[in-house]
């Protein structure tokens, strides 16, 4: 659709977020948790805490999360029932994910079938994650348990006014002020935010009422703020040149002597969606599900044999490389990295993922000299 | 909505105890066996202990069932192993490419196997022999670690009694018994001393992946061509179907672009696997 233009005021953005939560949608925000903020449901908009640059983890979870049945059995004699749950489950999908560990209350799996899930105050590159796995869940095999999370998951976005060290959106082809993933990107100014209408599921929301409509004033695209002349500090396609040709190098055992493979990085990542399969339960009744997973873990390719084909953490942490900006970019001309520095952020040896893109890049350019 | 990771019931025929750690089973579903081709793979479990990935060993022409073969090694695998005959096993497939069997035509064919990895060249070898006469002379080399992990014993009398057909099998030094009547020595090593040319030939390989890459070095002094040398690619694979991510062999995904693939194309890919 054509892009619209609004501008809605500090007030009236407080009541167009209590209206969505009154009309029994699931409002999700950034939120205080013991000092550190999660994108968890809010009842409230004073519940959200939108001065923060970037919440602990990103909302990937509701889009996939840590463990989701695929189906469920039940065994008596050489009898096997199978559940499926998509057959049995209309507009939501999975129903019992709870914000952030887990920690949810019986009224979500509870949640009515037209509820829309709203995510109010992403971060630009939170939302750019959602597009980029669609795509891994779409080609060939369709993904319905992705993908009707996906459908019904709609985005508000704030922009970023100030990135931090860690942040490399600009680099990672997006940018503070990116609309891409989003239904509606906030700009803070004017009596309180200018607002960028991308998708019909974001006119949806601003028209879910006639009061909700009535908060936002349309604008002339010209009126709303431009986008700041955000500067790459260095060319990703010069990191992925670099990862075409030098599978060999001697850089990813080095680099990487120090990572202790925790996989800290897979888990706080927006875009890392690789899964493992297990079964749970007894041998009378259990489920099948998937858990996320982690290529920084040895058994992660582990064969029966006891082959690895990744035997150290630099094998592991150049696939991780590899994935984001070489193997992904040939399949979906995307990278499979929002720049959003979670990754580094939390590891505990400080392996910087901004500082490794960029000394590829430099030795892919100096390589070409 | 399709549920892609939803398995179907498919029903035991048949356990054959091909040593003591490994077996093969004979599936039906509805009575019959399923459409795949010989290369490709499926997703095998027992329902409430996990899945495991395995390629068919069965020829594709037999239409009374079909079958795969396993390692009691971990989780899984010990649950399929307690299944008996008239249980149900949890199926999802058939997955990946397949031999390009229309390129092997009127060729003479050497199929080379180690260990388990004979599973999925005894389902190209007896889909073969099922059209004996559209190929030439067929060579089988199948190695093990020892006479007691030799599995298809029933099938390998099966596989001698065709005409212009050699069937070779060996144990890996030490791994032979007294009254031992085969080969002794690794399959490279055997390979070489077998009277096989590359001149309008095809060779099949699968086995460990160190076998693998001697195997296929062999072949190349043995006059093959790259193109003519086909293996299949068993890599650690969860969900069968480009999701799961860690089947990759640099930009590869062995399930989808996979598991089949030529030696010439196997050297366009990083020592990743």
């Amino acid at each position: 659709m054509e892009e619209k233009y609004y501008e809605i005021s500090s007030d009236n953005i407080e009541k167009f977020v209590n209206n969505l939560v009154a009309q029994n949608n699931e409002v999700i925000a950034p939120k205080d948790k013991d000092g550190d903020t999660f994108y968890d449901k809010i009842n409230d908009f004073k519940d959200a805490d939108l001065n923060i640059l970037l919440s602990k983890l990103s909302f990937k979870e509701y889009l996939l999360p840590k463990t989701e049945t695929l189906f469920e059995y039940s065994i008596s004699g050489s009898n096997i029932n199978i559940l499926d749950p998509l057959e049995n489950t209309v507009g939501n999908g999975e129903t019992d994910v709870s914000a952030n560990g887990g920690i949810g209350s019986g009224s979500e799996s509870s949640r009515k079938k037209s509820v829309k899930r709203i995510i109010f105050g992403s971060r630009p590159c939170d939302a750019g994650a959602g597009p980029i796995m669609e795509k891994v869940f779409n080609w060939d095999y369709k993904d319905e348990f992705f993908n009707e999370k996906f459908k019904n998951l709609y985005i508000i976005s704030i922009a970023c006014v100030q990135p931090d060290n860690y942040c490399f959106c600009t680099e990672a082809q997006l940018s503070p002020e990116s609309s891409y993933g989003s239904d509606i990107l906030l700009k803070k100014g004017g009596s309180g935010y200018y607002a960028k209408v991308i998708t019909e599921k974001g006119l949806e929301l601003i028209n879910s009422s006639s009061e909700n409509a009535g908060l936002f004033k349309e604008i002339p695209k010209e009126t709303f703020p431009a986008d700041k002349d955000w500067k790459a500090a260095f060319d990703i396609k010069k990191t992925q040149g670099f990862l075409d040709k030098n599978f060999t190098s001697g850089y990813f055992q080095e680099k990487f002597l120090s990572c202790i493979g925790c996989g800290i990085c897979t888990y706080t990542c927006p875009t890392c969606h690789c899964f493992d399969i297990q079964d749970e339960g007894t041998n009378e009744k259990g489920k099948r599900i998937r858990n996320w997973d982690s290529c920084q873990f040895g058994i992660f390719t582990l064969h029966t044999s006891g082959h690895n084909p990744r035997v150290t953490q630099g094998d592991r942490y150049r696939q991780r490389l590899m994935h984001k900006f070489k193997i992904y970019n040939e399949k979906f001309n995307k990278y499979l990295c929002v720049g959003c520095g979670r990754c580094s952020r939390n590891c505990p040896e400080d392996i910087d993922l901004k500082e490794i893109t960029s000394e590829l890049s430099l030795m892919e350019s100096s390589a070409g000299d | 909505m399709e549920n892609i990771y939803l398995p179907k019931l498919a029903v035991i025929k048949e356990i054959i105890q091909e040593t003591p750690d490994t077996k093969t089973v004979r599936l039906t579903v509805d009575g019959a066996s399923i459409d795949y081709l010989p290369g490709q793979f499926g997703e095998f479990s027992c329902i409430g202990e996990g899945e495991s990935t395995f390629g068919f060993a069965s020829s594709s022409l037999r239409k009374e069932f079909f079958e795969f073969s396993f390692r009691t090694s971990g989780r899984a695998t010990s649950g399929i192993n307690s299944l008996n005959v008239g249980d149900s096993i949890g199926f999802r497939g058939p997955y990946g490419n397949f031999f390009d069997t229309g390129k092997m035509k009127g060729k003479d064919i050497i199929f080379i196997g180690g260990g388990i990895g004979m599973a999925p060249v005894k389902s190209i070898l007896e889909y073969c022999l099922d059209e004996r006469n559209d190929y030439g002379k067929i060579t089988v080399l199948y190695g093990a670690k020892t006479v007691m992990d030799l599995m298809y014993k029933n099938a390998i009398e099966e596989w001698k009694a065709f005409a212009n057909t050699d069937v070779v099998i060996t144990v890996d030094p030490g791994g032979e018994t007294p009254d031992w009547k085969g080969r002794v020595g690794f399959v490279p090593t055997i390979l070489e001393e077998l009277p096989v040319k590359g001149d309008n030939a095809v060779a099949v390989v699968c086995g460990p992946p160190i076998m693998i890459k001697f195997v296929l070095k062999s072949l190349e002094k043995m006059g093959f061509n790259k193109e003519d040398i086909i293996t299949t690619l068993e890599n650690r694979m969860k969900c069968g179907i480009g999701k799961c991510g860690r089947c990759n062999i640099g930009s590869v995904y062995v399930c989808k672009e996979g598991p089949v693939f030529t030696a010439k194309e196997i050297e366009s890919m990083p020592n990743d696997f």
